[in-house]
């Protein structure tokens, strides 16, 4: 390659690499560095040579790859395929135009297009003609009642997107995962019922941030506190051997983790499914929590739950809404008797039985005798409440269930966050 | 492509390892800036296997760690033998030769030096391929450990001083991502992630490790194979040598077309726990692969 040539190409490299940190990618010196030297030994005629090189060296898991690649195909395209993407982008954007048209001729409100958010119009078009017409029948139905509400665009703004996102859940998490807002932090304050279904793609990734840093947490705390411990006799007399058989480094025995088996039962009646889904998402996140753990759901009775439905919040709802359980009220008591009938029986000495339930149930007593038993048999109960700790005064099934667990408030995501470190962490 | 990457696709290929453009580009970058390489992806995928056909093709020994939870120095570097240690003093005590300093230097020197892969690849005389394999179940004070070795190939040892390597050996380390890596690892690396194979990928695998095996045979197992893979009720998903078991089962058993009987009976080979096989023999979707 020529001076000019490689002058040009680590212009380019260094620019590629300010894209790839604008998106998230952490790329150092070193690495633009050793991209230019690769790029000297491989040349520039095989593209996907190039390519493959760059994001061995750029991007360092499968997320980045993908980010890597988006970046890449854009940065290093020809000028036709540039063209094709321009094209294709002002297409997209014509067809979203379209979209728009299209729902507000559909969306009529006494004769007049409605007023809703233009995102919303774009998702109520891209709605199956049957899903379209079945909310239209709808709106035509409640007209009357709505035509003296003066929030009726509100109210049907409102079933519109709950129609919507419940489709769009997994893909809107999947799509803004990587680039969550500042602003959107705001959200681990809010109470887990008050979260729209607009914002549990958001709830979702700021949920992944904070397994994140808990795990990190973890990690620290595990490291600090593994010295400690009884005298390891024999590598302490190893040891001496180098300082004239003095003592002069005490050698400590590692303190072995007990592994804990944590049963997490759910309350997954109809008021509890949103927290339920919030709660057990973010215990399985967590690598450390959740590498002993079984999962049982209860209303009426209790039922074991495969491993796998609980990785997607949608499919997890199917499943409960599949499930007998979905549709009755709430017995904790007959649950708790349930659970202490299973047999191979879950719990015992180093079990810690996690409950996800707001304690309303039909027979307070009963449930709170079947949860004294439970106690003698387990480690630890840990009960994650989504009221807020500051209404619990009102609340009598609380009082009957504290003496024999420890109940956290749950009402808000950070809450809940700080209840699953506390989770992962009696585990040692 | 270039002549030196080309070498080591031929390289490669000699070692019966079937690999595509993208893995020879990233072993070539690897290779050719000195970077260890870090592997990831599911269990079963061929990680560990990359290093050993490095090893074949590039003629040099494979040194491998193991890694667990609560490996450290003394497992990995290098440890004295204490045994000896402790012997010869005994020995020395009751000799007539007293020359105390240098018998207390003699007992630090590579008589009661045992080595371990790290310190045993980078002493070694010839270049090697150290394999440093699941290190995602190391402790991370160990992988903080790593890091010195791996950016400047060097080790401190307090008896001996700062070893150097005398040749720098290929590193590979291999993760299944069962918790995240420390950026500054990862940052010294280059890194691949492999997937599962596809069908066409995997028919060749099975041509390439079970020579003479049936190609339809090989074709229906690889199909069946990636449905269990893409499947909802399948938890652990099955490994490149979980279908080479099922393959040579049938092979054995005399079979010569999968058919649901077929697979009913030898898919113990390829799913390894009851809430699975249960939940594919009642999975509509995998009867209509023997339609």
């Amino acid at each position: 390659m020529t001076t000019d040539s490689t002058g040009f190409l680590i212009e380019n490299l260094a620019q590629f690499s300010n894209i790839l940190r604008e998106k998230g990618i952490r790329v150092g010196i070193a690495e633009t560095m050793d991209a230019a030297r690769i790029i000297n030994i491989l040349g520039l005629s095989d593209k996907n040579a190039v390519k493959a090189a760059l994001s061995s060296l750029f991007a360092k898991s499968k997320s980045e790859q993908n980010v890597f690649n988006e970046a890449f195909n854009s940065f290093f395209a020809g000028e036709n395929a540039r063209r094709k993407q321009d094209e294709q982008i002002s297409k997209a954007e014509e067809e979203k135009a379209k979209q728009r048209r299209e729902a507000e001729e559909e969306l009529k409100y006494d004769g007049k297009p409605l007023k809703i958010d233009e995102g919303l119009k774009e998702a109520y078009a891209n709605l199956s003609i049957t899903e379209r017409e079945q909310l239209r029948r709808y709106f035509d139905f409640s007209m009357d009642n709505l035509r003296s509400s003066p929030f009726h665009e509100r109210f049907m703004q409102k079933i519109i997107e709950q129609r919507v996102f419940l489709d769009d859940i997994p893909a809107a998490a999947g799509s803004s995962m990587a680039q969550i807002d500042t602003d959107k932090l705001e959200l681990l304050n809010k109470n887990i019922s008050d979260i729209t279904e607009k914002e549990i793609p958001h709830a979702v990734a700021l949920i992944q941030l904070l397994v994140r840093h808990i795990n990190g947490e973890l990690s620290r705390s595990d490291k600090r506190s593994g010295k400690s411990g009884r005298l390891d006799f024999r590598r302490t007399i190893h040891n001496s051997l180098k300082t004239g058989g003095l003592f002069y480094h005490l050698r400590y025995k590692k303190r072995r983790r007990s592994k804990k088996r944590i049963i997490l039962l759910c309350d997954v009646s109809a008021s509890m499914l949103k927290f339920t889904q919030f709660a057990v998402r973010f215990i399985q996140s967590m690598s450390k929590a959740a590498e002993r753990s079984e999962v049982l759901l209860f209303s009426e009775g209790i039922m074991r739950v495969n491993p796998f439905v609980l990785r997607q919040m949608k499919t997890f709802e199917a499943y409960v809404m599949k499930s007998s359980l979905w549709g009755k009220g709430t017995d904790i008591g007959r649950a708790f008797e349930e659970l202490l009938a299973l047999r191979p029986s879950p719990l015992g000495g180093t079990s810690v039985l996690i409950v996800l339930s707001d304690t309303k149930t039909v027979s307070t007593k009963t449930a709170e005798a079947q949860l004294k038993t439970i106690r003698k048999k387990v480690s630890r109960i840990l009960w994650m409440n989504p009221v807020p700790e500051v209404k619990w005064v009102n609340m009598k099934s609380v009082a009957a269930f504290k003496p024999y667990c420890n109940m956290l408030d749950c009402s808000t995501l950070k809450n809940l966050a700080d209840a699953c470190a506390e989770i992962a962490g009696s585990r040692k | 492509m270039n002549m030196e990457m080309e070498n080591l696709k031929k390289q490669l290929g000699s070692q019966n390892y079937i690999h595509d453009d993208e893995l020879v580009v990233t072993l070539f970058v690897s290779l050719k800036l000195g970077r260890p390489l870090l592997i990831e992806g599911a269990a079963g995928v061929g990680k560990t296997e990359v290093a050993k056909a490095m090893a074949g093709a590039l003629e040099r020994p494979l040194v491998r760690l193991q890694c667990y939870e609560g490996l450290d120095e003394t497992k990995a570097l290098y440890e004295w033998n204490y045994q000896k240690q402790l012997l010869s003093i005994q020995v020395h005590m009751n000799s007539e030769q007293n020359n105390p300093e240098a018998f207390t230097h003699s007992l630090f020197g590579d008589e009661y030096l045992l080595e371990r892969p790290l310190l045993r690849s980078i002493r070694s005389h010839e270049p090697v391929v150290l394999l440093i394999d699941e290190i995602d179940k190391a402790d991370e004070e160990f992988e903080a450990f790593l890091l010195e070795l791996l950016s400047d190939f060097q080790v401190s040892i307090p008896e001996l001083g700062t070893i150097t390597a005398k040749t720098r050996p290929f590193v590979v380390l291999t993760s299944n991502n069962t918790r995240p890596l420390s950026d500054a690892l990862k940052r010294r690396c280059a890194y691949l992630y492999i997937g599962y194979p596809t069908v066409e990928k995997e028919v060749k695998i099975i041509g390439a490790r079970l020579p003479g095996v049936n190609d339809a045979l090989a074709l229906q197992v690889a199909e069946a194979v990636r449905y269990l893979r893409s499947s909802e009720a399948v938890v652990k998903k099955p490994s490149i040598a979980e279908t080479l078991d099922w393959i040579s089962a049938l092979e054995t058993l005399g079979i010569s077309e999968l058919d649901r009987k077929a697979a009913a009976n030898t898919i113990g080979f390829v799913l390894k726990n009851n809430e699975d096989i249960e939940g594919i023999l009642d999975d509509d979707g995998f009867d209509r692969l023997f339609d």
